[in-house]
Parts: C-alpha cells; sequence; structure tokens
C-alpha cells in the first residue's frame, strides 16, 4: 500500500527549483574548468615572455663578455653610474647610459657596482676589501602582465683577471715614437736601429759647421783635402791683404770635427782658386794681380805643415791658374786663357821651371789626372772634354776628345779607374746638363752613355763614389743644391738623394772632396759659401758598407693600458746586442695621457740608472704594485764600431688591468 | 494493481517540456561554445609552447656550435640580411653551416644536412650580423630570429648573440 502510495502521489517531474540548483551545481563546475582554463592561459603567457626576457639577458651577458675581454674600460667607467644599457650599433656592443624598452615591451638594464673580497678571496656583499679588479653586474629584464610587474634577473661578476700585453713590433708601431740618431728600418718586421749613412740618404749625415771665413774674404772656391787629413779651403779676395787660405785638420770619432785652424801666412795675396796637396807640400793656383812678388805668382808651393811659402811659378803677366793637380815631380796648372803648363816641381824651393805647354781647343773648366791621362773640361768649344797624354810630362798632347750635346761646360769629374767622365754643364733648355762618357779607351771621340737633367741648377762640381755621382750645384731657392744620382744603369741616371737649398739654411754647397776617416767612415767635405758656415759634412757608408751613428736615442709613443688601475708588471724586450754596442732602457709611467710630470726612471726608480739589455730576449721585472694607465720606454744606443748597431725588435708591457 | 498505470499518474506539461528544452538547449551551446574556446586556447598554448621550444632548442644549438669554434667564415655567410646565413669552424676544422631554405632552418654539418625548425614553422627572419672587436676581427655575431606558426598569428622575434670560444 505504501508502494502503491509512493507510485501513485509522490511520484511527479522536476520542478523548476530543481531544474535550477541543478544548472547552479552544473554552473560552479563549468566556471572551475573556465578558471582553470585562464590560469594556464596565463602561464602559457608568462613563460612565453619569460623565454623572452631570457633571451634577453644572455645577450647581455654575452656582450659583457666581450667587453670584458675588449674594452675593459667601459664596464669600469659604467661603475655605479645608475641604470645602464648595453646597444648594439656598426657591429659593436657599447654602455649607454638609462634602461632600453625592446619591441616586446621587455624593458632591459644593468647596474654595474664595485665588488668587495674577504680575507680569503670570497666575494662578500658587506664589508670587505675592495677589489679594483672585479665587478659585480646585475642585469634585470622586467615587463608587465596582467596588472603585476614581472622580471628576470641575473648577477654575475666580472674581472679582468687576464694578463694582458701591449707589444710595439711593427715599423708603424715604432714610427710613432721620436728618433734621434737613430731609424726604423721594415727588414724583419719592424725594427729601430742606429741611424745609417749612404750616399743617397745625404740628410741623414748632413751638418754645417759654424767654421768663419777670414775677414775680408769674398767667397770660398776651393776644398781639398790632403793625405795627412788635412782640409784646405781656398778663397776669393777682391784685396791683396786678406788671408784666402785655411787649414783645418779633420779628426774622426765617428763623426768628424775640425778641431784645429791655421791661416796660412804667406797667402795674403789675392784669390785661391785650387789646391793640391802631394807629399808635405800643398799647390796653390791663384789669380796673379801683380807684376812681381807673391801677388804676381800663378802658383805657389808651400810647407804643408807650417804654411809657409818655399817656391813659386810665375808667368810674365797676370794670368790667373785656376787649378791645379800633382803628379809625379811635376805640377799641371790649368790658366784662365785655354792653355795648360806643366812646372817641375822636383825641387820645392825657389822659382819652378816649365817644361811644356798646350793650348787648349777653348778655356779650360778644371782639370783632373788618373794615370797617365790629364782630362780637362772645355767650355764654349764644338767640344767639351779633352784627354791629354802626360806619360812624358816634357811632351805632353792631345790624344782624346768627348762631344756633347751641351752649350758649354762648368766642370768634370772622373771615376777613380779613368773609365768614365762626367761632363757638367750649366743650365740648358735645349737638353740635359750632365753627360756621361765612355773614357775605356782614351784616344779619339768618346761617345756619351747617358744624360741626366739637373733642373734649374747650375752644376759646380761632380764627385764620383762607387756607383752614384754626386752633383753640386749652385743655388738657387728651391734648388737642389746637392744631389746624388744613381749611374748603375749609366743609361738610365736616377736621383736617389738630395738636399734642397731651402730646407736648411745657410747651405751654398761650391765645392766637394771625398774623404775617408781613420776608422773608415766615408764622407764629403764642403765648401760653403757663407760667412760663418765655410764647411759642411756629409756622412756617407762605411768602407765595409754599413755605417752607423755612434749613438741615439728611441723614445716610444705613449701606450694606454686602458685604466688607472693595470697594474704593469713586466717589459719584455726583444733585442740585438752585439759586441762593441750597447742598448739601455727607461721606463715611464703615469695616469695623464702625455706622462708629463713622470720621470724616466731604471733600476731603483731613478733618472740616474738604466736597464742594461742584453742580446735576445730580456725582461724587465718592474717594482710591486705599479699602477699606471700609461706607459712609454725609452732606449739608448751605442756602437764603438760604425759597422754594427743595436736593434730593439719588440718592446711589450706585460699588465693587468 | 490497475489504478498503477492509470488512475492518478500525471506527465509533464508541454510547457513545462519547452521550458525544460530551452534551458539545456542554451546551457548546451553554451557549454560547446566554452569548449571551443578551450580547445583553442589549448591549441594556441601548445603552438606557443612549440615556438618557445624551438627557439630555446636553436638558441642552444647554436651556442654549443660556437663554443667549439675558432672562426667565422665569412665568405659563406650571409650577413645583414632577413635571410641570413652563418658558416662557423671548429677547432678540428668542422664547418658548421645555419641557413634559411623556403622559411625552414638547416644546419649543414660537413655535408649533414638537418633541419632544425618543425614543418609547421616558419623562420621569417635570420638576420646575421656581425660583433667585432676594436681590432675589428670577429669575435660572434648576433642573430635576429623571427619564428611564426604556420596560419597563425603565434610568433617569437629574439635577438640574441654567440660568441666564438676564444672569447
Amino acid at each position: 500500500m505504501k508502494l502503491y502510495n509512493f507510485l501513485n502521489h509522490k511520484n511527479k517531474g522536476f520542478s523548476i527549483i530543481e531544474i535550477l540548483i541543478a544548472m547552479g551545481v552544473l554552473a560552479i563546475a563549468v566556471s572551475s574548468v573556465g578558471i582553470f582554463a585562464a590560469v594556464s592561459s596565463r602561464t602559457v603567457s608568462l613563460s612565453d615572455k619569460q623565454v623572452d626576457a631570457s633571451l634577453h639577458v644572455q645577450e647581455y651577458l654575452n656582450a659583457l663578455r666581450i667587453m670584458k675581454q675588449d674594452s675593459w674600460r667601459e664596464i669600469t667607467d659604467a661603475t655605479g653610474g645608475g641604470d645602464k644599457s648595453i646597444v648594439f650599433a656598426n657591429n659593436r656592443y657599447s654602455i649607454v647610459n638609462g634602461e632600453t624598452t625592446y619591441d616586446d615591451d621587455i624593458t632591459i638594464g644593468m647596474t654595474v657596482a664595485y665588488a668587495y673580497r674577504d680575507a680569503s678571496g670570497n666575494i662578500v656583499s658587506s664589508g670587505g676589501t675592495l677589489d679594483l679588479h672585479t665587478r659585480q653586474v646585475v642585469v634585470t629584464a622586467n615587463w608587465t602582465a596582467y596588472n603585476q610587474s614581472r622580471f628576470v634577473d641575473s648577477t654575475v661578476y666580472f674581472s679582468d683577471w687576464n694578463l694582458a700585453t701591449l707589444t710595439q713590433t711593427t715599423s708603424t708601431d715604432f714610427n710613432s715614437g721620436t728618433k734621434t740618431n737613430v731609424e726604423v728600418t721594415n727588414l724583419s718586421g719592424g725594427e729601430v736601429r742606429l741611424q745609417s749613412y749612404s750616399w743617397c740618404t745625404p740628410t741623414n749625415g748632413f751638418s754645417l759647421l759654424p767654421r768663419a771665413m777670414p775677414s775680408g774674404v769674398t767667397g770660398v772656391s776651393t776644398i781639398t783635402i790632403g793625405d795627412n787629413n788635412n782640409a784646405y779651403l781656398g778663397y776669393t779676395s777682391s784685396g791683396t791683404s786678406n788671408t784666402t787660405l785655411q787649414r783645418y785638420s779633420i779628426t774622426d770619432a765617428t763623426a768628424p770635427a775640425f778641431p784645429s785652424i791655421a791661416l796660412a801666412t804667406g797667402i795674403t795675396a789675392t784669390s785661391v782658386r785650387q789646391t793640391a796637396k802631394s807629399g808635405n807640400y800643398l799647390y796653390v793656383a791663384k789669380s796673379s794681380t801683380g807684376s812681381s812678388g807673391v801677388n804676381s805668382y800663378e802658383m805657389l808651393i808651400l810647407d804643408a805643415t807650417t804654411l809657409a811659402q818655399v817656391g813659386y811659378y810665375q808667368l810674365s803677366g797676370t794670368n790667373s791658374a785656376i787649378g791645379v793637380k800633382v803628379s809625379g815631380n811635376y805640377a799641371y796648372l790649368l790658366f784662365a786663357n785655354n792653355t795648360i803648363r806643366v812646372i817641375d816641381v822636383t825641387t820645392k824651393t825657389g822659382s819652378r821651371p816649365e817644361v811644356d805647354n798646350i793650348t787648349l781647343a777653348a778655356n779650360g773648366t778644371n782639370i783632373e789626372i788618373v794615370g797617365n791621362n790629364l782630362f780637362v773640361g772645355i767650355a764654349g768649344a764644338g767640344i767639351e772634354l779633352q784627354i791629354i797624354n802626360i806619360a812624358n810630362p816634357a811632351n805632353i798632347f792631345v790624344i782624346g776628345t768627348a762631344d756633347v750635346s751641351a752649350s758649354t761646360v762648368n766642370t768634370i769629374g772622373v771615376s777613380a779607374n779613368g773609365n768614365r767622365v762626367i761632363i757638367g754643364g750649366p743650365s740648358y733648355a735645349g737638353g740635359a746638363e750632365i753627360y756621361i762618357v765612355d773614357t775605356t779607351l782614351k784616344t779619339g771621340a768618346r761617345p756619351t752613355l747617358g744624360t741626366y737633367e739637373l733642373g734649374n741648377g747650375n752644376v759646380r762640381d761632380v764627385v764620383l763614389q762607387d756607383n752614384y755621382m754626386i752633383l753640386i750645384n749652385t743655388s738657387a731657392t728651391g734648388i737642389n743644391n746637392y744631389e746624388v744620382v744613381d749611374i748603375s744603369n749609366v743609361a738610365a741616371p736616377t736621383r736617389c738623394g738630395q738636399i734642397a737649398s731651402n730646407s736648411i739654411g745657410n747651405v751654398n754647397l761650391v765645392s766637394a772632396e771625398p774623404w775617408t776617416s781613420p776608422s773608415g767612415v766615408r764622407y764629403i767635405i764642403l765648401a760653403n759659401q757663407n760667412t760663418s758656415n765655410a764647411i759642411a759634412i756629409i756622412r756617407g757608408p762605411g768602407v765595409s758598407g754599413s755605417s752607423y751613428a755612434s749613438s741615439g736615442d728611441f723614445t716610444s709613443s705613449i701606450t694606454d693600458t686602458g685604466t688607472t688601475s693595470s697594474e704593469v708588471y713586466y717589459v719584455d724586450i726583444d733585442a740585438t746586442v752585439p759586441i762593441n754596442t750597447t742598448l739601455r732602457l727607461q721606463y715611464k709611467i703615469g695616469n695623464t695621457s702625455n706622462l708629463s710630470g713622470a720621470i724616466w726612471q731604471g733600476p731603483g726608480g731613478t733618472a740616474a740608472t738604466y736597464y742594461n739589455l742584453v742580446n735576445g730576449t730580456n725582461r724587465i721585472e718592474l717594482p710591486a704594485s705599479t699602477l699606471a694607465r700609461y706607459v712609454s720606454y725609452k732606449a739608448f744606443f751605442t756602437t764603438s764600431n760604425s759597422t754594427v748597431t743595436p736593434v730593439v725588435n719588440s718592446v711589450s708591457f706585460v699588465f693587468q688591468k | 494493481m490497475k489504478r498503477i498505470f492509470s488512475g492518478k499518474q500525471k506527465g509533464m506539461t508541454l510547457i513545462e517540456i519547452l521550458i525544460y528544452l530551452g534551458l539545456f538547449a542554451i546551457i548546451f551551446s553554451a557549454a560547446i561554445e566554452f569548449s571551443f574556446v578551450i580547445g583553442r586556447q589549448l591549441q594556441r598554448h601548445s603552438q606557443i609552447q612549440q615556438v618557445n621550444g624551438t627557439v630555446i632548442f636553436i638558441n642552444n644549438q647554436i651556442n654549443d656550435t660556437f663554443l667549439y669554434s675558432k672562426q667565422i667564415n665569412t665568405g659563406n655567410s650571409t650577413f645583414d640580411n632577413v635571410i641570413g646565413a652563418v658558416e662557423v669552424q671548429s677547432y678540428s676544422n668542422e664547418i658548421s653551416r645555419y641557413y634559411v631554405n623556403n622559411g625552414t632552418l638547416f644546419v649543414n654539418q660537413d655535408g649533414v644536412v638537418s633541419p632544425l625548425t618543425d614543418q609547421n614553422l616558419e623562420v621569417k627572419e635570420f638576420t646575421v650580423t656581425q660583433i667585432l672587436d676594436k681590432s675589428s676581427e670577429i669575435v660572434g655575431v648576433r642573430t635576429t630570429f623571427k619564428l611564426q606558426f604556420y596560419n597563425s598569428d603565434v610568433f617569437q622575434t629574439i635577438d640574441t648573440n654567440f660568441l666564438l670560444s676564444k672569447n
């Protein structure tokens, strides 16, 4: 019955309320799924940004690694300066102020701070000792998501604890330094050595001596170097009471000095035109201005030691001798009136007799003698050179000639073996001024082998040395007063060195003579037309080829280690120090870019001491705690043998930034 | 017993049924709609995760190569171009070249070519820029890498850098 009632009366459909309750339950269930979905969506979205941010931080850390290696100073300069960013531009990372916001709305920045260490060297967050070589860098990437700020950060420590080396080894490195009597070469990758001299680098060895002309003379006319290492300077004079001859003794350390002077007491008469030294006698060709006495003599024979007159030659009339050469017991005098006269000087005293003479094709310019041949330049004729056989001084005669294209002739020069004659003419618009003539054979018409254009100069003297012809030209502004021309290819002479008259003051060279010093260094000694600098010297190569200055020094350019906390440990030098040479070094350090106030110092930190370098590698250990940003070194070179030089191959500063 | 089946037993009215049906329709459609939203969300999440996973994978892969490399062969690399390429040489002289072809990033390691990105991902940009030190030597490369899911707005652009092991 109860069952019936239940079925019959109570068994009804759901009411609205029941349905609503059921829907409510369903809604709760569904919304929890929705919340779960939303949370998961948020998580994915956050992780997406997190990946992004982490990669930005990674880029920063990598960029800092490059800077640590490459420009530690950028990191140190950013220390304590607030937020910084790293930017990439022109293939390089650099640090700028402030944070950077990327397209993905992530803002990234970093701070650089000093680091401190405890006694065991561990980094501590408080207390400890400041470690100048380490920096703490905190890189932070932050962004806003779902109204909350999020971030990724990374704290790293960077240290410059690696030895760095700054080396000077190339010619470019060394050329940035200051050189005094040293030169930079590039024979094996760049090196510094003592200045070397060659014919082609005349300016390196040029010096103008403060030697005054005697008072009253009008100019210097000639220089002769005697076999007694004396230089004789002859002067022109318009009066008859001026001293016109000077003798200097030349001494050679490695650069010749002219320590003493003797004025020729008898030579106070008219102009000295040329001198020749033979034995202990000096033969002077001079102008003749009187009818008797010394003024009327054309040639004087002087005792070379006392400079006293012992003999003479006089031609009747007032002819002037303009050139003299001595061969054996005969002096050959060139006269202004186109004759050459042979004077017997077997005996030196008294009046000397003439044994022969010859009339030239026209006026002679100067004479040179090699062996049995006398060469004379001819001005103003169809030919420019005559070769005279002087095998028998009592019977001299012309055997050869040369006809070159010069308008006229100023001077000639003859090679030591007599096989080449250089004929120098005045400035000539119609052709070359300098002609090289083949005189291997002495007879007949000699051919021209090559020519050289002098520009505007007017050649005054020619010296032949090795395969070079050295041309002394009259000075005019902008004109080369001294030219060295390589004639190893006679068909195409090439200038390899010169001194321009306007590049060095007081230069007006008129006459040149070669001289080899007792130590084997070769020079050109020059008569210079200047009242206070009558002598100039040019140093050439040595007899064995090399010729180095006796001393010199090299000051390096200043090296920047990048930071004032750099501790310099060593200076490493690769050097070549042959026997008879010395190489020493000092260094200078400081924190001003020009090292002002710093001193050059050697062992013990004083300016009076030097580090002596040995052949091979050298390591100079600097005192402990040598902290400095800028460093420089100075090397001091000496040699007592001009054929060898010490060489600096490389210099390295080894330091910790 | 007969009364059980006839007598007072009543069914729902038509109106009640209509109301029920109406409510069911609303609830059901909301539930369907919701499940679609959730489904799309899940799909998008999976795409984002795939993109991010690939980005991290590629980043690690290139980083590892650079760790063992001594030099970048500039002649076989394409710099400053959105379809860039970079070739590095390891200390054992193994050559690895990363390049993009038809939207896929490949690596060619000594002649063995392997794709690094899945087919449903498109490399929209792989720009390689040289990183130089003070002496203008290449110390590494900086890359801008944009990876997009095909037919989707899901993408990731990252700037990162890779350094040769000498650093």
